[in-house]
């Protein structure tokens, strides 16, 4: 594995806050965690890196009690505990202070503070002046009889942490705190950080930010693919290693090189779309058959166009810029309008909207053939069911002992993203956006899913791959883009681009 | 897939095994055994008679159980399809008795019923109001303006040799009209949903709204349509209605019962509330099991409170149950179906 071992602390007599031993967690048949060791101690801040999918929520998540561990032991405070509530471990002393903020946006500052907490009999301004106190020990300038919905994502996440400081929490674990905050409040965050620390408050603080890291915290875990790399000591942080760490893998995928060459005329040309509040004047085109690679960081707006440009997205959110189809300029109102024209967009998150979960593999993939079509046929045929479903579960290799009986939900995830491809494809689109094609994907799944999609370029489509996975997009693209912050930072010739290089650019 | 150290659990919970039971068949079983129960507990229960009336009686609640199954499979409510019917009874007497031909009043009607289907669909899917407060809304309105601005009596009579009574005149083979009617409602009921391509993605929006729009259905166009058809089901129903009983009265006590049948013999009969679940033939052994009940409350002769708390009673169970196998909690479910 990884060079790297773990270093334990020499921290003398205290105790950690929070250990974890050899703990694992499985999704279905795939490991989210394996064997994982980790712990903070008090008036630590220990961040934990990696990149997409390399377990670093999974792990937050069992210590805040959201969901629990299947192996292994954690300790908390000394005792040996399995949570199976969030609100055990919030009564053990951790909170989570996460990305989508649980406060009640209806509700002011000061009651927000103080839920669940008050007396039978409370007064506003009682409770005011209470919680401005402690909003003003902290160095928060947030006015408590502000509604919370007036506030922006890093004052939420302040009000969060001086609320978790009122618990007396002894374990405060942010999730991805600065992913959509200006500099400055940045800079605040880090310094409610540093006081949690003198506080004597262990601090865990996720990240795909290296710098910051890098600079901020004392020692620095990093995961990928749910094992755990390495956990590194301040005299030991390096950018280089923690990249390296990050990325680096066994696996290398065979590149298949294009059977054709791409129209010299993009079919799809995206010009300085802004969005709000994530997308600042992208600008990306495609051709058809080729592949073109993009690749980021979540957060980096990548999605966000793609659901733009497939008619997803409510485009009154459009805040300028062009999406040109064939040369025509187009803004569609329904993702029915983009499919009748040949766009397919495949979604990131099959759960939520990739899938009929009650549904048989075929009727999914039969009722997505039905809708590319221009206009729905009066009749619904279950022989023709059965032979385009069939026909499909074979080109896309879906293995399942009964398609025609077996449901969504009971089938493996690298399956389950076959029939999400299969149900977008069964027409041949003009233009195929497919965002994290193998998110959640078996190993054997993924080099399949590969072949497919440089199989629907060679037939002409133009296939756009959106992916944070970098050994995906180098073994995709003929073409690679690296999107940071909401516009396309840099393009790459795909043999000359390495993962380190990739990734500095998505980061800087 | 790597080496697994921990057996997946292969034990299933109690729910689980439940939630793969059709619950169809486990309707049916219910009301058979009511019917042990009322051959056993009541004289002439299982005559000829008694059981040809149940049928001809659950006709009309049977057509509105399919009218609210429909608009629950696609992730609808549809809590005024009572009033729909009742009022398409009322109002094309009140026009028949205002010297209107029953044909012309029967078309103003039906196309007042599919107004309202369009109204309730709109205010759905397009303004985006919960279907629950946008129905049980247009129930009220059409109920109550229907009563002020146009009943002058408080009951309706069908007329003589009106065409409404031929619905269930008489029986064919021995097998009465009405129910000849419901069995053919039934039919058509379960080729829309299962064989055209607009029932089956009004099952798939039920299942997942998101995936359905996102893959290119046009989800608010049926979801209007849900409405649209529920809304002309139940006006049918109501001209069912009028033409077995032969009156319709305008005070509540028409109203009430069934209001409540609508919706429970659709989630009786396994019509999840959170969509996408459920089939025709749990409507049909829903519809049988509340036939039968009704009509053992009516043989025991207990007071019209009584059957009300028990219906009510039964109502809650079944949507508690429901609930309770269909969690709407998705965490919940996921970790349920791993």
């Amino acid at each position: 594995m990884s060079p790297l071992e773990a270093v334990s602390r020499q921290e003398g007599a205290e105790d950690p806050v929070v250990r974890l031993s050899g703990v694992s967690k499985r999704y279905g048949g795939a490991y989210a965690l394996n064997s994982v060791d980790f712990e903070v101690f008090p008036g630590e801040i220990h961040a934990i890196l990696g990149e997409n999918g390399a377990g670093k929520s999974t792990l937050v998540k069992i210590i805040s009690g959201a969901t629990p561990h299947d192996q292994g032991t954690l300790w908390l405070n000394g005792e040996e505990r399995v949570f199976s509530a969030p609100a055990q471990a919030a009564d053990a002393g951790v909170e989570m202070v996460y990305q989508e903020s649980s406060l009640v946006e209806s509700m002011t500052v000061a009651q927000n503070l103080f839920l669940g907490r008050e007396k039978v009999f409370n007064r506003l301004s009682g409770l005011n002046i209470l919680a401005r106190e402690l909003l003003e020990s902290h160095n928060f300038h947030i006015r408590p009889e502000h509604a919370v919905s007036s506030l922006g994502a890093a004052q939420k996440q302040m009000v969060e942490i001086a609320r978790a400081v009122h618990r007396k929490a002894k374990l405060v674990i942010l999730d991805e705190p600065t992913s959509a905050v200006t500099p400055e409040e940045r800079l605040q965050l880090f310094m409610s950080m540093q006081r949690l620390k003198r506080d004597g408050v262990g601090v865990i603080f996720i990240s795909h930010n290296i710098e910051e890291a890098l600079t901020e915290a004392d020692r620095i875990t990093v995961l990928r693919d749910g094992e755990l790399q390495g956990t590194l000591l301040k005299e030991d942080f390096r950018r280089d290693k923690v990249i390296s760490m990050m990325v680096g893998r066994d696996v290398e995928y065979a590149r298949r090189p294009a059977g054709r060459e791409a129209d010299p005329d993009p079919v799809l040309e995206v010009e300085d779309v802004t969005l709000i509040p994530l997308v600042r004047n992208m600008s990306f085109s495609a051709h058809a058959g080729e592949i073109v690679g993009i690749a980021g960081l979540v957060g980096a707006g990548r999605s966000e166009v793609a659901m733009i440009i497939a008619g997803i997205t409510k485009r009154r959110r459009l805040r300028g810029g062009k999406v040109r189809f064939r040369g025509r300029e187009v803004r569609y109102r329904t993702p029915r309008q983009a499919r009748r024209d040949g766009i397919v967009y495949i979604t990131e998150d099959r759960k939520v909207s990739g899938f009929f979960s009650h549904l048989t593999i075929f009727e999914n993939i039969y009722l997505g053939h039905l809708c590319g079509s221009k206009w729905l046929p009066p009749f619904y045929s279950p022989r023709e069911r059965r032979s385009i479903g069939q026909r499909f579960v074979d080109r896309f290799s879906v293995r399942s002992l009964q398609p025609q009986l077996a449901n969504l939900v009971e089938i493996s995830g690298g399956n389950q993203q076959k029939v999400v491809l299969a149900k977008g494809l069964t027409r041949k689109p003009v233009v195929a956006i497919i965002d994290e094609p193998t998110r959640g994907v078996d190993v054997g799944s993924i080099e399949e899913i590969h072949e497919m999609i440089r199989d629907l370029a060679d037939d002409g489509v133009a296939v756009v791959v959106i992916s944070s996975y970098l050994p995906e997009i180098r073994a995709l693209s003929d073409r690679i883009l690296v999107a940071r912050q909401g516009h396309v930072v840099a393009e790459f010739d795909p043999l000359e681009a390495d993962e380190e290089r990739l990734m500095f650019a998505a980061v800087h | 897939m790597g080496a697994v150290a921990t057996a997946p659990r292969t034990e299933f919970s109690l729910r689980q095994r439940l939630a793969h039971v059709e619950q169809g068949l486990f309707v049916f079983g219910m009301t058979i055994a009511l019917c042990v129960v009322g051959a056993l507990t009541t004289d002439g229960f299982l005559s000829l008679n008694n059981l040809s009336s149940i049928l001809q009686l659950s006709v009309t609640f049977g057509i509105l159980g399919i009218a609210a199954a429909i608009v629950i499979l696609g992730k609808g409510l549809d809590l005024s399809l009572a009033a729909v019917a009742i009022v398409t009874a009322q109002v094309t007497l009140e026009l028949m008795r205002r010297d209107l031909s029953e044909g012309r009043a029967i078309l103003l009607v039906v196309l007042f019923a599919l107004v309202i289907g369009l109204v309730n669909g709109f205010v759905v899917a397009f303004v985006e109001v919960p279907a629950l407060f946008t129905t049980l809304a247009t129930g009220q309105l059409v109920l109550g303006g229907v009563l002020v601005l146009f009943l002058e009596e408080n009951i309706y009579s069908l007329p003589e040799g009106s065409a409404i009574a031929v619905l269930t005149d008489g029986s064919i083979l021995g097998v009465p009209r009405a129910v000849l009617v419901g069995a053919l409602v039934f039919l058509l009921g379960w080729l829309f949903i299962s064989y055209t391509s607009v029932g089956r993605l009004i099952r798939a929006m039920g299942d997942n709204f998101d995936t359905a729009r996102a893959m290119g259905a046009p989800v608010r166009p049926l979801q209007v349509l849900t409405y649209v058809v529920a809304a002309l089901l139940a006006a049918f129903a109501g001209y069912v209605m009028i033409s077995t009983e032969n009156s319709v009265e305008t005070t509540g006590t028409a109203f009430d019962p069934l209001l409540f049948t609508a919706v429970t013999v659709a989630v009786i009969g396994g019509v999840s509330l959170s969509g996408g679940k459920g089939t025709l033939l749990g409507v049909l052994a829903g519809t049988l099991f509340v036939g039968v009940l009704n009509n053992l409350l009516v043989l025991h002769s207990f007071s019209t409170a009584t059957q009300d708390i028990v219906r009510g009673a039964l109502l809650l169970a079944a949507i508690a149950l429901d609930a309770w196998l269909h969690p709407r909690d998705e965490e919940t479910a996921k970790t349920d179906e791993l």
